[in-house]
């Protein structure tokens, strides 16, 4: 028997107490760090994103407009479409490298329980420069036309089939994650099979019509020279075509990158809150816990205990407690993390890849190391008390 | 039996103690002026009317409060020259206690109840603790509760376990305070009969505090404590 | 001593309960409370699957309650044992409800999918996990 023993023994014994105290550290380490996680995951997040979307700009139908956004980052298909002709003719405007354009099916939110479960992309082989520089060599050479490219989200492996619209697919490669809808969610067709599908939905009577005519796009990916200014042919494509929208693909990152400051202010804030809080609640509790415990140490210190052996029972205490709650904060936050991750992403409109590993272990260290000292500091005054008052005093208290 | 001859050793020496405690409503005076000495392998007995100070005079006697005045020497040895560590120690080792109250620690069983002093006092091995204190339990006729928690024990089967603690370390010096004021008559004549035996048989030094006459009459000496000041009455009168 | 931490735990499981209820309505609401329906031909709407599993969801926070009150007030550690049987039950039927015995809608940008699904699934466990604390510092 020893004092870990009975710090063990006590905490055993006063059950409710002990789970309150640790079930009010499970809360704040998982709320710390599932903060932490969501902190540094939006910035993984924005880093791949960038890296990920390729073009310098997008066009998109006038319509659009304002939920730029919740489409190229949350992939909420807009069905808005344009003429595809204006790519060929914007790719003769001087200062663009390259274009290419993408076609959106059919918002999927509208048919969940039908047909098509995820966002569908059809692109254009011959031009595209976003997407299969991702994909590697081997797997590039040889996409056909009903060959599919899906984002991380789409559980079915590579050399499995999914069916659309009354067509069969066959998975060719599936993209890293991104922890960007638009990407994760997408199943990425050739353009000339989407728009073969289209026109076929019109007259199979079991498929929606799905209202898109040959030729018609829902967005153009645009690369430009080298010290070209964006703002310029902004500016030059909707003087020409009233009707289209463009969107700087750095402002997409832009806006999200100018919020994440203050999300991480809030988290900053947030974080300060939960610690004040639990100091006081833990000072509170720890020094009602020990008061009610006031003979209980009295007579320890009667039968020959010192006021070192009493201060350290009632750390200890504390510290198993945390130890515990801390143990069952992870194991939840971790749970939680991993269940409402999309939930995260469409709640925040902010694209989100968790740290590394590495990064979460430390990010685990973080969080309930500042709890322990947060915690230790709160039970250490009342500890103090109880170790420095005269045995007989704490003895005639009768709880 | 008698120890009154002058070769006994005085174990017990108080000179002019006092104790004052501050309240919200002023001073109190629980101990004035009191001197006391006890002898090696003495039985004393102290009564009073409640709040005569009797606790408190015991509380300075076992070095769980500090005097406000006067000196208190144990076997030689002045408490009030003692640190936190020392006296912790020498509490461990000299004194038992036996109290008014329910004093067992809520969470252990009774053997680890019986243990708890040796291991405060990190002094013995493991197995030599055990031993003694299952012996202890037996002695008290505890046998078969060893893994029971306080909880479960009746409160004459309480004191029992906590007068087998109070024996763990060997003391010299057992302290009881009213160790029967809440206990049927039976079991009240158990528990007094058990301090004697051990008075006898292992000579160990008690000072027992109670309201009860009859059980104090049977100590060597009788004291009466009264607003704080301690008088020896002779038990003849009683 | 038991009895304490059986008014606790009942309470969290109670708590439990509520969140079951409210949460698909509320909390995470499934489509229907986004506002989201199926537009049939005829010209009117329909709820989806979710909307179906969030009322199962209400029958199975109501017996989680009801169960919880029981073991509140049980004082035979047999029936205390059996109301935490049916707790397991009840636990392991949140998660089944939208998951296999009734299912919510297919896409993931759902709201019913990305938010009330994870968040019945944790309820689900929380539920198992408090209800096997229970039965194991029961033994």
């Amino acid at each position: 028997m020893n004092l870990f023993f009975l710090a063990w023994r006590n905490i055993r014994y006063y059950q409710q107490v002990s789970l309150a105290i640790s079930m009010g550290v499970t809360i704040a380490i998982a709320l710390l760090f599932l903060g932490l996680m969501v902190s540094w995951g939006v910035e993984r997040g924005l880093e791949t994103y960038r890296a990920r979307l390729g073009a310098d700009l997008l066009v998109a139908p006038r319509e659009v407009k304002g939920n730029m956004e919740s489409i190229f980052l949350l992939g909420k298909s807009e069905k808005q479409y344009f003429n595809g002709k204006i790519v060929d003719e914007l790719r003769s405007l001087k200062g663009i490298k390259r274009i290419s354009p993408q076609v959106f099916l059919e918002s999927v939110a509208a048919s969940c329980c039908s047909a098509g479960y995820v966002f569908i992309i059809g692109y254009d082989p011959k031009t595209d420069f976003t997407l299969l520089p991702w994909i590697s060599l081997r797997e590039r050479g040889k996409i056909g036309k009903d060959d599919a490219v899906v984002g991380a989200n789409i559980i079915q492996p590579v050399g499995f089939f999914l069916r659309f619209y009354g067509h069969r697919f066959k998975i060719v490669a599936q993209l890293d994650r991104t922890g960007v809808g638009f990407y994760d969610n997408a199943v990425y067709l050739p353009i000339e099979t989407v728009y073969k599908m289209a026109q076929e939905s019109k007259v199979k009577p079991e498929i929606y019509d799905l209202n898109l005519k040959r030729g018609w796009i829902s967005t153009a990916f645009i690369e430009l020279e080298k010290g070209v200014n964006a703002q310029e042919i902004e500016g030059k494509i909707k003087r020409r075509y009233p009707n289209l929208e463009t969107v700087k693909a750095i402002g997409l990152v832009k806006k999200v990158k100018e919020e994440l400051p203050r999300l991480q202010r809030y988290f900053f804030i947030f974080i300060s809150f939960v610690s004040v809080a639990l100091f006081f609640l833990i000072t509170i509790v720890f020094y009602l816990f020990n008061q009610m415990r006031r003979r209980e140490h009295g007579l320890l210190r009667a039968l020959g205990g010192r006021k070192m052996d009493l201060l350290t029972l009632v750390l200890l205490e504390g510290s198993l407690l945390i130890l515990f709650g801390s143990f069952a904060g992870i194991i939840l936050a971790l749970t939680i993390k991993h269940l409402f991750y999309r939930w995260v992403i469409f709640t925040l409109k902010m694209p989100l890849l968790y740290p590394s590993l590495s990064l979460q272990l430390l990010g685990m260290m973080i969080s309930t190391t500042l709890i322990l000292v947060i915690g230790l500091v709160g039970a250490f005054y009342p500890a103090y008390l109880i170790a420095n008052e005269e045995p007989y005093e704490s003895i005639r208290f009768s709880g | 039996m008698k120890v009154s001859d002058s070769a006994a050793k005085t174990l017990v020496w108080a000179e002019n103690l006092s104790k004052v405690y501050e309240t919200p409503f002023g001073k109190i005076e629980a101990v004035k002026k009191v001197n006391l000495e006890v002898k090696k392998g003495e039985f004393v007995s102290i009564i009073g009317p409640t709040g005569s100070g009797k606790t408190t005079l015991l509380n300075l006697i076992g070095g769980l409060t500090v005097p406000t005045e006067g000196l208190i020497f144990i076997d030689g040895c002045y408490l009030g020259g003692l640190g936190d560590e020392e006296i912790s120690r020498f509490r461990g080792e000299k004194i038992g206690f036996i109290f008014q109250f329910a004093s067992l620690i809520p969470s252990l069983t009774v053997l680890e109840n019986v243990c708890l002093p040796s291991f405060l006092l990190r002094k013995r091995s493991k197995e030599a603790i055990l031993t003694r204190a299952k012996m202890l339990i037996e002695r008290v006729g505890l046998s078969g509760n060893e893994a029971s928690l306080p909880f479960c024990l009746s409160g004459g089967e309480q004191r029992l376990a906590a007068i087998a603690r109070s024996l763990i370390n060997q003391p010299e010096l057992i302290l009881a305070d009213e160790p029967t004021g809440d206990l049927d008559e039976e079991t009240e004549v158990k528990v007094i009969d058990l301090l004697h035996q051990l008075n006898y048989e292992e000579k160990i030094t008690f000072i027992l505090v109670t309201h009860n006459l009859k059980l104090a009459a049977r100590g060597n000496h009788l004291f009466e404590m009264r607003e704080g000041k301690l008088t020896e009455r002779d038990k003849g009168n009683l | 001593m038991v009895k304490q931490k059986q008014i606790l735990l009942s309470s969290l499981l109670i708590i439990l309960g509520i969140l079951v209820i409210f949460g698909p309505i509320y909390l995470f609401p499934v489509c229907q409370y986004k506002g989201m329906m199926i537009e049939v031909k005829k010209g009117g709407f329909a709820p989806m699957k979710c909307t179906y599993t969030a009322r199962a969801e209400i029958i199975l926070g109501i017996l989680t309650i009801v169960i919880a009150l029981m073991l509140m007030i049980a004082r035979e550690s047999e029936s205390r044992r059996l109301l935490n049987i049916l707790f397991l039950i009840l636990g392991v039927l949140v998660i089944l409800v939208p998951t296999w015995i009734i299912g919510i809608c297919m896409s993931p940008t759902m709201p019913c999918r990305y938010g009330t699904l994870p968040f019945l699934e944790l309820m689900g466990g929380l539920i198992i996990g408090v209800t096997l604390f229970n039965l194991v510092s029961e033994l």
